[in-house]
Formats: structure tokens, C-alpha cells, sequence
């Protein structure tokens, strides 16, 4: 199955990643980018629970800042893909059916090389 | 404890690393994950050096203090080895301290690298994927390469208080290229007016101004999005805008408000440069790029 998460700061993309776990907050099904073998919980999830200033991992504090500029300061947030789930649904997102060459590039290498909890 | 870590991760930090930190800058074109990489270890250097030199200059102050005071008290107690082994090891207490404050110092890397530049890099990998390269041209140089764009000003003009010189150098630059193929630059230019003048008694007194700006450029495909709305009908707060035959372009400029070469430079405010125009954006249904 592939990642339930979404890639993306400005703009929202379906991660094309396989799923490895479970976020045992909100259920998802997760690649090792959106969780790390170590986590319970995936990253967009400890961004949601804290304040942006609390939180020291760069990467957590990326989501946190996405989550703050979609929800508080009303970002209309573009979605390039397929399929959005529920998760996103307090993001006010306008989606268009787009098909990006280069989403491939986000899965060309091994995630432990990115995150390592 | 926090010292001997930071002397144990300078150590650790690669050749080009320790190299950046000598120049105070690096010019090259490398992945997010590779930049992230890169920099990782020099934040935790420059962040565990932040806090080992603040206890350091307490320690130096107060033995100077001590050694002060002591010029007034041991002569009296008339012990002349306690006198000579007191200034012996406060001697080379003070002679060790002040080195390594001044290795720490000369180490220093600019707090704009750890505070905005590495997590403004996490924030574009999620944006940028991981092969597309992202082009950084840092130079926080402390002796400044300052490139001269204004003669010295005519100084016959009565309401001249002083000659003008006015400098400006880039001091960061960062251009790469989003998964949606939307191109983004940004660069960090320090404008410097320096005014030299002679007073009454005829002493010459130089000031220097800084104003430090980041000029924003983000060119969306035309393929992929259009405008949502009249190009005249777009905020001001967007910049410019230019809609040409095969992109739009928003090119805004922001004042930094906290000044000084050493100020942290507004974060939030260049991701809103970004942001901002994506608003008013609409994309082209089924279109595949």
C-alpha cells in the first residue's frame, strides 16, 4: 500500500512511497520518511501537538509551520494528486487532477538516509 | 562540559566543512538531502559553541577580577610562594581561557545558518524532492569583499554632512526548482552606507548603515497555473508581476526590520514571499508536466 501522507509545503503531492507502518494517533499507513521505525506516531502528527517554537527536529518543525500556515493563517494549500484523505480535511485544499513527471525524484533513495530517529 | 563537546565536534566536522567555517561561506549546487547533510553537524558545532563561550567570559571576568584584587591582598600576608604560585596558575588559567575563547570565536558561524537558512532547507526538501539541486551562494565573510557601487559623493553640497560611500554585497543566494517546475530565488543582499566626516577639532569619525534586503523571485510554469484573478487586481504586498510567454513571475523585495550584520534574517516573511503567490494561483485541470 502506498503512503497515506502528503509530500509537499506550498503545494500538497501524494508521497509515492510503499507503507511500512501504522501512526498509531491517526491510523494511517506510513512510509519510513512519515515514520520512522522507532515512532508510534508519524511527523505530521508531533507537529500537531506542539508549538512550532518547542519543537527542535527541523523536519518536525517543517510540518508544524505547513500545519500552522494552512490552519491559522488560511493558506489555500494546491493538491497535485489522486487521491486526498480525511486527515487533511481542516486544510481549506483545492485539488486538480495533475500528473507530475517528477514526483518520482521524492523516492530515490533509502529513507533512513533522511531521518534518522 | 559543554566545551570539551564543542572542541570533540569541530574535530569530527568533515574537510569542507571546517572549510566553510574559514570562509564563512561555500558556493556550490547540491541536493536538500546533501545540504541538510552538510550543515547538520556544523549547527550542532555552532550551537554547543554559542553556549560554551557565554560561561567562558564569566570565568575570564571573574578571574580578571580576582587577580585584580589580589594585588592589594597578598602583599599583606607577606607569603612570597603562595604569591608566586598564585599568579603562576592564574596566569595560565587566564592565558588558556582567553585562547580557546578566541578559537571558539574565530569558529563562529554566522547564527542565520542554524536559525534560518538549515530549517528553511528542510521546509524546501519537502517542496523540491530529492534530486533536484538547490544552488547556495553563502558569503558572511567577517572581513567583508565589498564591491564599491557609488563614488565617494560630491562633498561641495552644504547639506552634505559627510562623503557617502554606499556598498552592497550579496550575502546569501539560494535558486532551485520545485517538483511543479516553479522556480524560486532568493537572495540576501547587506546595503552599507559608510560616511566619513571631519568635526570642528578635526578628527575624521566614519559611520556605517546597514540595511539588509531579501529580494524574492518565484516564476510559476504557465503550462501548470494561471492567474486567478486580473494581473491589476493582485495586492501590492505580492511585488511585481510579470506574466510572459511561458511563466509568471512575482518578484518582491522585504526590508529585514532587525538590523546589524550579525541579525537573524525573517524566516516566516520569505516563505509568505512564496506563499503569497500560490494564492492567487489556479491550475490547469489534467494537465501532465
Amino acid at each position: 500500500m502506498i503512503c497515506q501522507a502528503k509530500r509537499g509545503f506550498f503545494t500538497l503531492y501524494d508521497c509515492p512511497k510503499e507503507s511500512a507502518q501504522q501512526c498509531d494517533d491517526c491510523g494511517r499507513k506510513l512510509c519510513l520518511e512519515h515514520q520512522p521505525k522507532s515512532n508510534h506516531f508519524c511527523l505530521e502528527c508531533v507537529a500537531k501537538k506542539k508549538n512550532t517554537d518547542e519543537i527542535k527536529d527541523p523536519l518536525v518543525q517543517s510540518y508544524s509551520i505547513r500545519d500552522t500556515m494552512m490552519k491559522d493563517k488560511e493558506y489555500k494549500p494546491i493538491y497535485l494528486g489522486k487521491s486526498i484523505s480525511e486527515y487533511y480535511s481542516s486544510y481549506d485544499i483545492r485539488a486538480f487532477d495533475v500528473e507530475l513527471a517528477s514526483i518520482a525524484d521524492m523516492a530515490d533513495s533509502p529513507d533512513e538516509l533522511f531521518y534518522d530517529s | 562540559m559543554t566545551l570539551i563537546k564543542t572542541l570533540k565536534l569541530y574535530r569530527q566536522l568533515s574537510g569542507p566543512q571546517k572549510q566553510f567555517i574559514a570562509n564563512s561561506g561555500i558556493q556550490s549546487k547540491m541536493s536538500a538531502r546533501q545540504w541538510i547533510r552538510f550543515f547538520e553537524p556544523l549547527c550542532e558545532f555552532d550551537e554547543n559553541s554559542d553556549q560554551a563561550r557565554k560561561p567562558l567570559w564569566t570565568i575570564l571576568i571573574a578571574s580578571g577580577i580576582l587577580v585584580f584584587l589580589s594585588f592589594f591582598i597578598l602583599p599583606t600576608l607577606g607569603n612570597t610562594y603562595a604569591t608566586t604560585m598564585f599568579y603562576s596558575v592564574m596566569g595560565t588559567f587566564l592565558l588558556i581561557c582567553g585562547v580557546l575563547l578566541k578559537r571558539l570565536h574565530k569558529n563562529d558561524i554566522n547564527n542565520n545558518i542554524r536559525e534560518v537558512l538549515y530549517p528553511l532547507l528542510h521546509v524546501l526538501s519537502l517542496e523540491v524532492g530529492n534530486k533536484k539541486p538547490i544552488m547556495l551562494n553563502i558569503n558572511f565573510a567577517k572581513k567583508m569583499h565589498k564591491k564599491e557601487i557609488m563614488p565617494a559623493a560630491d562633498n561641495n553640497s552644504v547639506l552634505k554632512k559627510g562623503n557617502d560611500v554606499y556598498y552592497e554585497y550579496e550575502v546569501l543566494e539560494l535558486s532551485s526548482t520545485f517538483l511543479d517546475q516553479t522556480k524560486l530565488t532568493w537572495k540576501v543582499v547587506d546595503k552599507i552606507r559608510k560616511r566619513t566626516r571631519t568635526n570642528a577639532r578635526g578628527k575624521t569619525k566614519t559611520k556605517v548603515k546597514l540595511k539588509r534586503k531579501v529580494y524574492t523571485e518565484v516564476s510559476f510554469n504557465k503550462a501548470l497555473y494561471s492567474l486567478n484573478r486580473n494581473e491589476h487586481e493582485l495586492p501590492s504586498s505580492l511585488g511585481k508581476v510579470k506574466v510572459g510567454e511561458n511563466k509568471i513571475t512575482f518578484r518582491s523585495v522585504l526590508k529585514q526590520t532587525e538590523l546589524g550584520k550579525t541579525a537573524t534574517i525573517d524566516r516566516a516573511d520569505m516563505l509568505s514571499a512564496v506563499e503569497g503567490p500560490y494564492q492567487y494561483l489556479t491550475c490547469k485541470q489534467g494537465v501532465a508536466i
